[in-house]
């Protein structure tokens, strides 16, 4: 097992735990497709954020690469003002430096057709 | 209500607490191209105020994440380092557009003692100059038993 200060000194520094919301959210645009996994499309539709939670296993380190795995945990409709579809994910995020997971979390989209 | 310390120690906290606030702003919509770029994020709400404006909203919507990156940084500002951040649960309630402020602050709201370290779990929120709720939820970090 590597030591962590070594790593970091070798890469200068860790990137900012601010990124990890970032990483997270590119790595499941990633995982899916808007319009052959869900039949959305921008040009009628709107996509936004609804809740993320995420858990910090270890910092994220400048040059790392990180490989993303992501489920979908749960489809829905609901109906408030608008009816619109609720897309749950869940996630995991490995750094290649040790191997170990980095992030674990869950993420849902509101998608308004 | 107090004011709880910057870099603490679990001895220097207390529940009820507030967290010290954060002010960022003002929001540029040039950010939102680099942010776009990054996630490979292809939606028109971020880029295109037409597209934004037909759809009843009154500009181009700033990105979640980058929302939640300025709520991160007042509460990993607050930590001894940046990553004794433990977990965040964040809901997003509105939308932030070009020119707002933001404003960050929370609450403490427990306190738990370990044999390494020290968790502090707090509810975390984040509000446009209105005083409209961007982000609310929780974040946890943990503290060192020793400066």
């Amino acid at each position: 097992m590597p030591d962590h200060h070594d790593f970091v000194a070798e890469a200068q520094h860790v990137a900012p735990p601010s990124f990890a919301p970032l990483v997270a959210v590119l790595g499941l645009l990633r995982t899916f497709d808007w319009g052959t996994d869900f039949w959305f499309d921008y040009r009628d539709g709107t996509a936004m954020f609804g809740e993320q939670s995420i858990q910090y296993h270890r910092p994220l380190y400048v040059g790392e690469e990180v490989e993303i795995s992501a489920v979908i945990s749960d489809v829905y409709e609901k109906t408030g003002q608008n009816t619109f579809d609720v897309v749950q994910l869940a996630f995991t995020i490995k750094g290649d430096w040790d191997g170990e997971i980095t992030m674990t979390g869950k993420q849902s989209y509101i998608l308004f057709k | 209500m107090s004011i709880a310390p910057n870099k603490p120690l679990l001895e220097d906290l207390a529940v009820g607490m507030a967290l010290p606030t954060a002010k960022f702003g003002p929001m540029d919509r040039f950010d939102y191209i680099p942010i776009a770029l990054i996630l490979r994020d292809t939606n028109p709400l971020h880029l295109d105020r037409v597209y934004a404006q037909e759809r009843g909203l009154p500009d181009t919507v700033q990105q979640g994440p980058l929302n939640q990156a300025y709520l991160y940084q007042f509460f990993t500002n607050w930590l001894h380092q940046p990553w004794d951040l433990v977990s965040t649960d964040i809901r997003f309630s509105a939308n932030v557009f070009p020119d707002d402020h933001l404003y960050c602050g929370g609450e403490i709201e427990a306190l738990e003692s370990g044999d390494e370290h020290d968790v502090v779990h707090c509810r975390v929120w984040q509000k446009n100059e209105d005083g409209t709720p961007i982000l609310t939820g929780k974040a946890a970090g943990r503290l060192p038993k020793h400066r």
